[in-house]
């Protein structure tokens, strides 16, 4: 399997900026997630790595290649499409071994290797088939299955599971993840999903706006976001965010007139703080509180909406618990658990 | 926070030249001429280049000799007689009633049967079967069947017409009544189609958006109205212009049925560019003719398009 | 779409009945005169004993040419279908999907465009004199390449309209799978527009074995078309009502068989475009 590195690539759309200066390295056998959300140019950048758009400036190199210059089918990736885009003349047996045809692959060894993808998939019933017989999850399976049998350098997908149903994504997302291992492959991954992010990825990237905001470990994300906008994309629900005012004698005072301890070497001025839901327990002296608005349950765990009724906070409880609406609520974040951002930037203090 | 060592956005120089486009690999390249190439060459051979001859045949006299044409040059001349000739103009102005009142009268009538087939619950099938035949039969072949019509002595429209105590109506002797009676037999040609790209339209409609307005207690004539019609402008659009165009080039019917007569009173342009080609042989003024004709269909053209482009907007 | 109810179904009922009339009878009307000795037809008889006099006349009779007139026409319109459909097929992939400068396209489009607007009796006059020179008048070849000028334009737009309704991916997946441009479009695309060769194919031949005006003025009795022997029998000096009937009728029948096996291809021809 091979790296893939891309260096400074620009990509302008007319006077639009597709791409900014985006620079990172995958590594041999890394899952890497690209994630943001819709038009913050991870397609863009997925389809430039796989040579179907042309880049303004930059270089792409997989395998200490540069291959910024090269078609697609000379890049030695291959790539699972959102919509799949299966051939829907050909059976399915013709799809996967579709590649290895037009590179004049022996014959033994293409029904070789298209049976040894099958089994792997589970598809050896429907060889014979079209794609309109097929179910949307056995489609899917038929597209990694293409990916598979030419044993590239590098997979790339773009949103493949995004027109599967809730319950088949989740079972798909450990599928193409326990592939990835098996094959060792190198793997780079767009959705706009960050439960697909967070539990598939070796490492995410953010993207927003045609940049890189982050890019780290799920739990690197999860634990230090880099900037607000990482820390309400990631996480579900999303971080709350409080405003408030650094005063002399190390405490932050909020909006509402409770008190925060303020972690250390924050200047003075305006902050704002997030907290994440599942970061807040009850105290009746808390500094964070307000009328019930709406207690949703979801059984194994339970959200509490309180607080000013336009923008309200969020509570997240293990197990179920019960409010009646209005019931006043005092809640202590965890000390050691803030994040605290500038306002203005928005980026981590 | 420290980023990973890897990142770095938007603060690393650009270590490589700017590039704009990938080259093509020659096989595309290749590929790409092969696959255009043959249908510029036709255009060129069979279009363009006998536009461009119309331009030297326009300001020519051109006589026959034993050893081919021969090309007088003679632009004053040809000028001359564009400027004088009157029954030109005739022919312009029968084109563009014959133009004007057909098309009016097929988008009307194919409007209302797309409308009500579509509305029916039975025989939907056999209507649009049947509507295919008038577009796809030979347009000599319909115009030799209203010609039999028509016929002064034995046509079934004189005959009905006998039935009820009529005298024999001269439908393409009369001066005054055989434009129509031309007019009538596109209308009949040509309604269909416009019956057939309206009815896919009416029956492309969202079904829950004529449904939401049937909830809302909008009648049959405000949904057509407020709803249908506004939905289906493009498709109506569409039509329209097949048919002007069409209607503008229009010749075999009116050659089997009348030849232009009686007088020039059916003569249409196509007609007219016949006899002057064909008839007098007179290559060089019907090529002014139709040099003539080709700068008001680019006129029309540019209008219609920017037209189009301002309603677009 | 709008269900009729009550009175207005019943206004759509004669609605509908009055067109299947008005199509039909004069359908039948020159079916009936094709059917009669011309005696009969200048009588106006409405009961009479149907002959096939006018057939055998217009197919065996030692004047007609009519056999010959079918055989030109079937060499003309199915040599210019597959030429035009081949040409026109490859333009437009290249225009609907190949990278193409923009005044390139445009001003392919704009010409065809322009050159379908136009009566083609402005061009008849200077293809006679080319044909002429290039020994190309009144021969099946030159009406043939006649034909596929006049129906490029409609086949080059109404294929352009099915290459544009396959999703890019599928191309895309192409490349990616290792086909250059011409394989991906032999063994991925054209496979998938054969319902839209078919449609073209049928129009391009329907409108070819119609075409009269350029046949009319461009072959004589050796070379002559289906449709220009229907003239004949209507121009000479006295019209012959009975096997201008009966040619007529003949010279339906490419219409009629697609009427019944072909409909689906002829209405999506017809309508693509106007409808999206």
């Amino acid at each position: 399997m091979a790296t893939v590195e891309i260096q400074t690539l620009e990509k302008h759309y007319g006077s639009a900026h597709a791409l900014k200066s985006i620079t990172f390295t995958v590594r041999d056998g890394e899952f890497v997630v690209l994630v943001g959300p819709s038009g913050c140019g991870k397609s863009t950048l997925l389809r430039a790595i796989a040579g179907l758009e042309d880049v303004s400036a930059g270089a792409v190199r997989i395998g200490g290649r540069d291959v910024t210059d090269l078609e697609p089918r000379d890049r030695d990736i291959a790539m699972v499409f959102q919509s799949y885009a299966l051939y829907p003349h050909m059976t399915v047996r013709d799809n996967m071994a579709f590649s290895l045809d037009v590179r004049r692959t022996p014959r033994p060894e293409i029904d070789a290797r298209v049976t040894e993808a099958a089994r792997i998939l589970g598809l050896e019933p429907f060889l014979d088939r079209k794609p309109r017989a097929l179910s949307g999850g056995q489609r899917q399976r038929v597209a990694m299955g293409r990916a598979i049998v030419r044993r590239p350098q590098v997979f790339l997908f773009d949103e493949p599971l995004s027109n599967l149903d809730a319950k088949l994504r989740v079972q798909m997302r450990a599928e193409i993840r326990g592939l990835h291992d098996r094959l060792g492959a190198t793997s780079i991954y767009v959705t706009h999903d960050q439960v697909e992010a967070m539990t598939m990825a070796d490492r995410i990237v953010v993207l927003e706006a045609g940049r890189i905001v982050q890019s780290g470990s799920p739990l690197e994300l999860y634990g230090r976001p880099a900037n607000r906008f990482v820390a309400e994309f990631i996480g579900s629900p999303s971080i709350n965010i409080v405003e408030g005012r650094v005063e002399a004698g190390g405490a932050v005072a909020l909006a509402n007139g409770g008190r925060l301890p303020a972690p250390h070497g924050l200047r003075d001025g305006t902050v704002q703080i997030g907290i994440r839901p599942e970061d807040l327990v009850l105290d009746p002296s808390g500094p964070i509180g307000g009328p019930v608005r709406l207690v949703e349950h979801l059984g194994a765990e339970t959200y509490v909406l309180f607080g000013p009724e336009a923008a309200p906070l969020t509570w997240r409880v293990a197990g179920t618990v019960d409010f009646p609406s209005g019931q006043d609520l005092r809640l202590r974040p965890d000390p050691d658990r803030l994040h605290v951002f500038d306002p203005a930037t928005g980026n981590r203090l | 926070m420290s980023f990973p060592s890897e990142i770095s956005s938007g603060a690393a120089p650009a270590a490589v030249p700017p590039r704009r486009h990938r080259r093509e690999p020659s096989g595309d390249r290749w590929f790409r001429w092969a696959t255009l190439l043959p249908a510029v060459i036709v255009l060129v051979v069979l279009t363009v280049w006998p536009v461009a001859n119309l331009l030297r045949m326009a300001v020519s006299t051109i006589e026959f000799t034993r050893d081919g044409a021969s090309f007088a040059f003679t632009p004053a001349e040809n000028l001359r007689r564009l400027a004088g000739d009157d029954l030109f103009f005739i022919n312009l102005r029968t084109t563009v009633i014959f133009v004007v009142v057909s098309v009016i009268l097929e988008m009307v009538l194919g409007f209302l049967l797309a409308l009500m087939v579509s509305g029916v619950p039975r025989g939907k099938g056999l209507v649009r079967t049947l509507m295919i035949l008038p577009i796809l039969v030979p347009p000599v072949a319909i115009g030799s069947m209203w010609k039999l019509v028509y016929n002064h002595d034995f046509g079934i429209l004189n005959q009905a017409l006998g039935v009820v105590g009529l005298g024999p109506v001269g439908w393409l002797s009369n001066p005054d009544l055989a434009l129509w009676s031309v007019v009538l037999v596109d209308v009949w040609h040509w309604t269909p189609f416009v019956f057939l790209i309206l009815f896919a339209g009416i029956e492309g409609l969202p079904r829950e958006v004529i449904e939401a307005a049937r909830v809302d207690g909008a009648t049959t004539w405000q949904i057509v109205r407020r709803i249908v019609l506004p939905l289906m402008a493009p498709a109506i659009a569409v039509a329209f212009i097949f048919r002007a165009i069409l209607a503008f080039k229009v010749f075999d019917q009116i050659f089997l049925l009348t030849s232009g007569g009686p007088g020039t009173a059916t003569e249409v342009v196509s007609l007219r560019l016949y006899r002057v080609f064909f008839d007098q042989n007179e290559l060089g003024y019907g090529a002014l003719l139709s040099v003539v004709i080709i700068l008001a269909v680019v006129a029309f053209l540019l209008t219609a398009g920017a037209l189009a482009r301002r309603v677009g907007r | 779409m709008i269900p009729l109810k009550g009175r207005e179904l019943w206004l759509g009922y004669a609605f509908l009945a009055a067109g299947v009339l008005a199509i039909v009878v004069p359908f039948l009307f020159i079916l009936a005169t094709s059917l009669k000795y011309e005696i009969a037809i200048m009588q106006g008889r409405v009961i009479f004993e149907p002959t096939l006099y006018n057939y055998n006349d217009v197919l065996f009779g030692r004047r007609s040419n009519f056999v010959r007139n079918i055989t030109n026409s079937l060499i003309v319109a199915g040599a210019s279908t597959l030429i035009v459909l081949t040409v026109g097929t490859l333009a437009a992939y290249s225009l609907s999907r190949l990278r193409w400068a923009r005044w390139i396209s445009g001003a392919f489009l704009g010409w065809t465009m322009l050159f379908n607007t136009i009566p083609v009796l402005t061009v008849v006059g200077p293809w006679y004199l080319m044909f002429q020179q290039a020994g190309l008048y009144d021969t099946l070849l030159g009406l043939v390449l006649t034909h596929v000028a006049i129906n490029l334009p409609m086949t080059v737009w109404l294929m352009m309209t099915f290459f544009g309704d396959i999703p890019a991916e599928l191309e895309e997946a192409a490349r990616v799978d290792g086909a250059g441009q011409a394989q991906a479009f032999r063994r991925v695309i054209l496979p998938l527009v054969v319902p839209g060769l078919i449609a073209a194919g049928v129009l391009a031949f329907v409108f070819s074995w119609n075409e009269f005006t350029v046949a009319l003025n461009l072959t004589s009795r050796g070379t002559a078309t289906v449709p220009v022997g229907i003239a004949n029998f209507a121009e000479q000096y006295e019209v012959q009502n009975g096997n201008m009937a009966a040619a007529s009728v003949l010279s339906t029948i490419p219409a009629l068989i697609l009427m019944i096996f072909g409909q689906r291809f002829v209405v999506q021809g017809l309508t693509m475009g106007a409808v999206k």
